[in-house]
């Protein structure tokens, strides 16, 4: 792919500016059953499509504790449609862990996600150093985000390697020479490069020099890190024909690529802030949503909605454990009957520990309406949310997140939502988002 | 109250004219909504409600991409990005790594 580019930013006041009301802190939970409160699962079948072959079975219901406070925040709302422009009323133009399994995906390898242990920390340290005269290639895109910090921080670090010698370091100079050898870094060259001589001098590694340099770190891992998602283009099998690509016009006019999932015949899931925008005028306007679009090929074709739903915690309160919503198609469209629709459920903190997580969606940074999938065991559950190290991207919100039983029942256990370099993260689907989506299944026609 | 802050731009072509349907998205920064920004007719993109802090974009045209490129989301400010996406044989002799002959080069400098 050719590449061209170039860049300007720019600091403007901002007589908008606004303020938003801060996501209520959730601790971490522990994952064991407190007193016998923890919910049993609650699910809602996956749906075969016509022709697939039939998954379902029953399930077991019970009871997840909630807050009472909770009940608000989840209290559905939907918008009025915005009439359309002229201009744009028209249909799409374009076309335990050992009780679950990952998706069976080309090209996709389950033990390439073996992450490396503590112990094996310190050779990887010594070799790293021990090669850094060989090592004359350097990424520019690296250089240009490191630049400043490398400057105040690598050469310090260089020294104290001299100095004390790699495995001498404390644990936390350790743990940055190790990213940094995982991202192919070479603070001993950047040194040579900045300063222009060889100097064993430690310098003085600061608590602010250091935090910035793990900052800068952690942006670093997400933008260079191994990117190992998978391409589907057999985007008609089960169950990639369920998620769809989402062309979200907000109220203001902007536009905004997102992904959904089908959950029932004329309803699709997907993240708050793809139906209610906020700082963009809040309900959008209309979205075009095409299921299982390969790139250019939309075998399903296209379908434009305008009826949307949220919860009071999102639309209201811009909090972010409640980042849910819907699209619920115009009943004046035929949708396929083969597309059928994912299941859904509630899972205690226990069962979802382990559990292998699936996702699937339409990331910006890949080429035009191509589908793209990943999988890793929860990083963190907590109350609201999911934390993962699956690899998103911008384009991915409102993706499924979904175990793929034992018994092949692949079960939404949360939205995807948020990406950050600590983890991204999904809405957890507990008891009042189950209700929700119970409902809003039901809003598009039940199956 | 947590402040916030948001990112605008505009995407153009070498000749600066606006492109459209244009992917930006956000590779890295505080914890942030995963949604991509298309490019309107005009070529005009927007975040908004960003947590304050170091962000840092890309842009995926059909044929191209930029670098990242990296964007400080400070209170009061709204910080406007303009990306000129370009297009080009490798062999241009106009062009050096990509880079645009008139763009500002202290964005990403090599090292």
């Amino acid at each position: 792919m050719p590449t061209g580019t170039a860049s300007k930013v720019t600091q403007l006041d901002d007589d908008m500016f606004g303020s938003e009301q801060p996501a209520a802190k959730q601790p971490p939970i522990s994952l064991s059953h407190k007193n016998g409160h923890e919910a049993s699962e609650e699910v809602v079948a996956e749906v075969a499509g016509a022709g697939d072959y039939s998954e379902t079975q029953g399930y077991e219901t019970g009871e997840e504790t909630t807050e009472a406070d909770e009940a608000a925040n989840h209290s559905a709302v939907r918008n009025t449609p915005i009439p359309p422009r002229v201009e744009q009323d028209e249909e799409a133009s374009e076309a335990s862990a050992n009780d679950s399994t990952f998706e069976s995906v080309a090209g996709w390898e389950e033990s390439s996600l073996t992450e490396s242990d503590a112990a094996e920390s310190e050779p990887v340290i010594e070799a790293f150093y021990a090669s850094s005269e060989s090592s004359e290639e350097f990424f520019p895109a690296i250089g240009a985000i490191l630049a400043p910090i490398a400057k105040a921080v690598l050469p310090s670090l260089a020294g104290a390697v001299v100095q004390q010698g790699a495995s001498r370091l404390n644990p936390r100079l350790q743990k940055i020479f190790q990213r940094l050898s995982r991202l192919g870094i070479n603070p001993a060259l950047l040194k040579r490069r900045e300063t222009g001589e060889e100097s064993d001098e430690a310098g003085v590694l600061d608590e602010t020099t250091l935090a910035t340099l793990e900052q800068q770190l952690e942006t670093l891992e997400v933008v260079i890190g191994k990117d190992d998602r998978v391409q589907i283009t057999n985007t008609k099998a089960v169950p990639w024909k369920r998620i769809c690509h989402l062309k979200i016009q907000a109220a203001n006019g902007k536009s905004y690529l997102g992904t959904g999932f089908f959950i029932g015949p004329r309803t699709i899931i997907t993240a708050g802030h793809c139906v209610y925008i906020h700082g963009q005028g809040g309900w959008a306007r209309s979205i075009v949503v095409t299921p299982a679009r390969n790139g250019a090929d939309a075998p399903f074709k296209s379908f434009t909605a305008t009826s949307f739903r949220s919860v009071k915690g999102w639309v209201n309160n811009k909090s972010r454990n409640y980042d849910y919503g819907a699209i619920i198609l115009p009943s004046n469209v035929t949708v396929p009957k083969e597309i059928g629709a994912f299941g859904f459920g509630t899972f205690s903190n226990q069962e979802l520990k382990g559990k292998r997580l699936n996702t699937a969606g339409y990331p910006g940074d890949k080429p035009a309406g191509t589908m793209w999938f990943h999988g890793r065991t929860a990083k963190m559950i907590l109350p609201r949310t999911i934390t993962y190290d699956i690899d998103t991207a911008g384009g991915q919100s409102g993706s499924a997140v979904w175990v793929r039983r034992s018994d092949g029942q692949r079960i939404v256990v949360g939205i995807h939502t948020n990406g950050a370099a600590s983890g991204n993260s999904a809405t957890r689907i507990t008891k009042p988002v189950f209700n929700n989506l119970k409902q809003w299944r039901a809003e598009g026609g039940n199956v | 109250m947590k402040r916030t802050g948001s990112i605008k731009g505009i995407v153009r072509d070498a000749d600066g004219r606006p492109i459209e349907d244009v992917n930006i998205v956000i590779l890295s920064g505080p914890v942030h909504r995963d949604i991509a920004a298309i490019s309107g007719p005009d070529g005009s993109f927007g975040f908004g409600r960003l947590e304050l802090g170091d962000y840092v974009l890309q842009a995926y045209g059909s044929d191209s991409e930029s670098q990242v490129i990296s964007v400080p989301v400070v209170a009061g400010k709204i910080a406007f990005v303009e990306i000129w996406l370009v297009s080009e044989p490798k062999d241009c002799p106009n062009h050096r790594n990509g880079e645009h002959p008139n763009q500002d080069s202290d964005i990403v400098p090599e090292i």
